[in-house]
């Protein structure tokens, strides 16, 4: 494969076997100064994203989907009961609020993950059909029971054979070069 | 931040709560002598108040027996200590069954006869099936809750799910007894577990205030993992109080039946009205939202103000369930608020955590480090994190 | 009486995996069970058979379209008859899956990854066997859409506190949330099948993975998103039961309104949805030979919950007597009267016996490890449950305030065979499901069994601490 490109425009991807050699390798590439950084795995793997520097933020979507939802029909409800059509339901107040509040539970909760769902694929930017880790052979097994770390070619300390020694004194099991 | 035996940590508190109750019992005792038909009634008060606390210790602590959670450890002699209170209630019980006529218009044969609904309870609602009823729960309770903390080392899933039983069956003829029966027409459902969930948030919401208390005496304090589980049961417990409040308010609201919504409605009026909202805003919505953050739930002390809230909630309940009800039938007790009614709650109050203090004297660490070499064992074993964050 | 220690790990993940896997192993296992190289006649026999059953659904809902709700047995004073029965029923069912996927998960149960896909599965395809009932009894079932808030040219709105539109609002909620929740956690596993798979199968699964890859910050996402779903899913399935409980309670018949109803219906529900997954999981963990990650601790930790369930529905059965007499109106008297030794009597009786009686044997471990008494049992159970709906739906309407509120009800050919239709169309959406999709989250089970490790003939200097 080498000869066909040349080498600066390969990522290089470490396959490890165990969550722990991945991450320890992460933070061995992070100490050193590598930025433009990549994990794989079959699993969630505790500490992996963090340790690329990385952390979530979509419980704040939940939040926000959740209070848009709930809000949202809580008004509608008091406007088109209360105010664009009065409706007297046994006597009771036209805004009755006891009852308006179970419709308002379930938007709340239809509104939040609704928010929670699309954001966990929006920030991910799936769907993503292909991408340039798929040309690796070995990466079929990133979603059965093989772990890996791309170092990023455009990663501005980045050196085809430096990085190579480097990927392979953490642990990895193979390097392989990954087509940009 | 000294370590040392319970005991000695102990020595102070322990000192100082005694004086508290004594003088506090004194002044009870006076009011007692001096206006009997006020003390009866503030006594009905004070005694649901702390019986809500240390039956909901208890409970809780039959849940940790049944799930065996992480953050049960960490707090278990407390609520073993909470819930070894059980017969110190049981005893605070004879009071109010020296006072019935006081207190429950039932007693008033002349009340009862004047309505085909209440006739229909007359033989039910009487002193001598009320008593037998609620000695028979609490001295269950008490032996259930003896053997259950007998041993701290143990688990007891079998004998836990027994307290649970009995819990359940005993909070819901007792809350027809001691609080519906206020208004012998009323009749809801889901009453007990209206009680029961509301027993749930205060009992662990007084035992967290304890641990940040003790955490501050005694090493080691509460874990911030540890903290924010806790956080997350008080929680799930008030979301629960919320649902059966809810639930149980909404659907007499829709049906409208007058023997049931005329309760709501007296709730609904004046001071009471205000309550109500109290009740919505700082029982439920407060605490929700405050523990949806983890900057909350990972700080013991932080946790404790939310647990001060709901148990501070608690007492408010207790008063809106039995005050509005108060002096309903000609001849009872005058309606309104007398200065018993502050003072009786504070003095068993006193009584209790002097006597959770002292029971806790005796435990061999007040806060036990949760188990470390567990958590390390599964941490050490092959292959990645094997625990959820 | 049992005691244990209590400074000892009770849930440590590995042992709810047998037989050594690794996370190769697992991954294979899981795998080739659900899309075996070829089709098994026996699946084939069993779809064929529930197809047809699925034709029978279809004439009887084309006849309803035709004649409407006449065909079915309901009259005034009974006007909701088997159909509103199972709908509960199915509804009911329909919650076990979302609770164990979401209440286990927030409470970090590790057993639940073995069941939960196979549970959440059961949950959508209940709920939508459920979700057809309300419409179908709707009178005009074609106007069904009128119950969402559109701007119509009537320039009217539906009644917000009407129950039946807290139905739209949680059933709909209910099946979209329960979606969402089953698909975020099946999309890793369709990237492994993709990644197994070769050519139109591949592209197939390829669509559905949607590109996922394994990137550690996808899989960051992916779990908080997971953690937050679990957290919003789990008062979501309490209250849709407790919406399916104001259906009944917010009236005033004896019998239905008991504040009770809402813990009572949730409880219930719960009950007859772990009977149903473990009427499914028993057999199928065996024609999928999982047994080794679907195992006799399963069982008995879900048999456990039944239990707790159980003895809350027992609760509610108690109160519903005991406060039917307390509250002294004359018409809750004479339901309490029916139910215990009148008209009603022979099925509450039934109801209690199934539901109640079969509970107590879950007290004993022998039971809940042993396959067949539990199989049995939650046969048992799942009737016994459909029965209490069926009292609780037909007996109230058929007591009624007044002697001339009395009635009686007699289902009719179209009544049963709805039902029977909406059992075998549920049954065949699950058989599609094992063929087609992973029945268990492998990339959850990976979580609790040690990693695969590879042959390396000379160590390397492998570790953080050695410096190049």
């Amino acid at each position: 494969m080498t000869e066909r490109v040349a080498a600066e425009s390969y990522d290089l991807m470490a396959e490890f076997d165990t969550g722990e050699a991945v991450v320890a390798a992460a933070r061995g590439v992070r100490e050193r100064g590598y930025v433009a950084l990549d994990a794989y795995s079959p699993l969630h793997v505790e500490g992996l994203a963090e340790a690329l520097g990385f952390r979530s933020r979509i419980p704040v979507v939940t939040f926000l989907g959740g209070l848009f939802g709930g809000l949202g029909i809580l008004t509608f409800q008091i406007w088109a009961q209360a105010i664009d059509w009065t409706l007297n339901v046994g006597g009771r107040h036209a805004s009755a609020i006891p009852a308006f509040l179970v419709p308002t539970f379930e938007l709340t909760i239809l509104g939040a993950a609704l928010g929670t769902f699309f954001a966990v694929l929006w920030r991910s930017h799936l769907p993503e059909p292909w991408h340039p880790v798929f040309e690796v052979p070995a990466f079929a097994r990133a979603s059965q029971d093989r772990f890996f770390l791309v170092v990023r070619a455009d990663d501005p300390g980045f050196h085809p054979a430096e990085t190579r020694a480097l990927l392979v004194t953490l642990g990895a099991l193979e390097v392989h070069d990954v087509p940009r | 931040m000294s370590g040392g035996t319970p005991a000695r940590v102990l020595r102070g508190p322990l000192r100082a709560g005694l004086v508290a109750a004594a003088v506090l019992a004194i002044a009870t005792a006076v009011g007692a002598v001096l206006a009997p038909s006020a003390f009866f009634n503030a006594w009905l008060m004070a005694w649901l108040l702390w019986l809500g606390v240390a039956l909901g210790g208890l409970a809780i602590l039959c849940v940790h027996h049944l799930v065996h959670g992480r953050w049960g450890r960490s707090v278990r002699p407390l609520l073993e200590a909470v819930a070894r209170t059980t017969p110190l209630l049981a005893v605070a019980f004879v009071p109010l069954a020296l006072g019935l006529a006081h207190v429950y218009p039932w007693t008033d044969d002349a009340f009862m006869a004047s309505d085909p609904l209440r006739v229909h309870k007359a033989a039910y609602l009487a002193a001598t099936p009320f008593l037998l009823r609620s000695a028979a729960a609490l001295v269950l309770w008490s032996v259930l809750a003896w053997l259950l903390t007998r041993d701290p080392s143990r688990l007891r899933p079998g004998l836990a799910a027994a307290t649970l039983i009995a819990y359940f069956l005993g909070i819901t003829t007792g809350g027809v007894d001691w609080v519906l029966s206020l208004e012998p027409s009323m009749s809801t459902s889901a009453f007990g577990l209206a009680l029961a969930t509301g027993h749930g948030a205060a009992g662990l919401a007084f035992v967290l205030v304890l641990a940040a208390w003790l955490g501050r005496r005694a090493r080691p304090p509460v874990e911030a993992d540890r903290a924010h589980d806790l956080g997350n049961v008080l929680l799930a417990a008030v979301m629960l109080w919320a649902y059966i409040a809810f639930t149980q308010m909404l659907l007499v609201w829709a049906a409208d039946i007058p023997r049931q919504s005329g309760w709501y409605l007296e709730r609904s009026e004046g001071l009471w009205n205000g309550v109500s909202w109290a009740l919505i805003a700082l029982h439920f919505a407060a605490p929700f939202l405050l523990l949806l953050f983890r900057v909350v739930k990972r700080r013991p002390a932080r946790l404790a103000g939310v647990a001060a809230l709901v148990l501070v909630l608690h007492a408010v309940e207790v008063a809106w369930f039995v005050l509005p009800s108060r002096g309903r039938w000609a001849g009872g007790p005058a309606p309104g608020f007398t200065w018993l009614d502050a003072v009786a709650p504070l003095a068993l109050g006193a009584v209790f955590v002097t006597a959770v203090l002292a029971s806790l004297r005796r435990a061999p660490e007040l806060l036990p480090r949760t188990v470390v070499a567990a958590e390390l064992d599964a941490a050490s074993l092959p292959g990645p994190e094997v625990t959820r964050g | 009486m049992s005691a244990a220690r209590d400074d000892l790990p009770r849930d440590d993940d590995a042992r709810w995996v047998r037989g050594g896997h690794d996370m190769g192993s697992v991954t294979d296992l899981v795998a080739g069970a659900v899309a075996p190289a070829r089709t098994r006649k026996s699946w084939l026999l069993m779809l064929l058979v529930t197809f047809a059953g699925v034709g029978v659904l279809f004439v009887s809902v084309l006849w309803l379209f035709s004649e409407y709700v006449g065909i079915w047995g309901i009259e005034i004073p009974v006007a909701w008859g088997i159909a509103i029965a199972s709908f509960v029923w199915w509804i009911g069912i329909g919650h076990a899956g979302t609770l164990i996927s979401a209440v286990l998960l927030l409470a970090k149960q590790p057993w639940r990854r073995s069941i939960n896909r196979f549970a959440e599965a059961m949950t959508l395809f209940a709920v939508a066997c459920a979700g057809l009932y309300p419409i179908l009894h709707l009178g005009r079932p074609e106007h069904f859409y009128w119950l969402v808030p559109y701007p119509s040219t009537y320039g009217a709105w539906p009644q917000f506190g009407s129950p039946l539109v807290w139905d739209l609002f949680a059933i709909s909620t209910y099946l979209t949330v329960s979606l969402l929740f089953w698909y975020l956690g099946l999309i890793p596993d369709l990237a492994t099948m993709r990644d197994r798979a070769t050519g139109l199968k591949a592209k197939v699964y390829g669509v559905f993975a949607l590109g996922w890859r394994g990137d550690a910050r996808h899989w960051a996402r992916h779990q908080r998103g997971y953690l937050m779903l679990g957290g919003l899913a789990t008062p979501l399935v309490v209250s849709v039961h407790t919406v399916v409980s104001f259906d009944f309670a917010v009236a005033q018949l004896p019998g239905w309104h008991m504040t009770m109803f809402p813990p009572y219906f949730v409880a219930g529900a719960i009950y007859s949805g772990f009977a149903m997954v473990l009427t499914l999981v028993i057999p199928a963990r065996r024609w999928l030979r999982l047994t080794d990650v679907i195992t006799d601790d399963h069982l008995d930790a879900a048999a456990k919950l039944m239990l707790a369930s159980g003895l809350i529905v027992a609760y509610g059965y108690a109160s519903e007597i005991f406060f039917g007499w307390y509250s002294g109106d004359p018409s809750e008297l004479s339901l309490v009267h029916s139910h215990l030794a009148g008209h009603s009597a022979p099925l509450f009786w039934t109801v209690v016996t199934l539901n109640v009686g079969s509970a107590m044997f879950l007290w004993s471990r022998r039971v809940r490890r042993s396959v067949v008494p539990l199989f049995v049992l939650t046969l048992l159970i799942n009737v016994g449950m459909w029965l209490e709906r069926y009292l609780i739906v037909i007996g109230s309407l058929e007591h009624g305030f007044l002697p001339s509120t009395k009635g009686e009800y007699t289902a009719t050919f179209w009544d049963w065979s709805t039902f029977l239709g909406t059992l075998a169309f549920f049954g065949f959406l699950m058989l599609l499901f094992v063929r087609f999709v992973p029945a268990v989250a492998m990339a959850e089970l990976r979580e609790m069994v040690p990693p695969r490790r590879a042959l390396r003939p000379p160590p390397p200097p492998a570790g953080p601490e050695v410096t190049p």
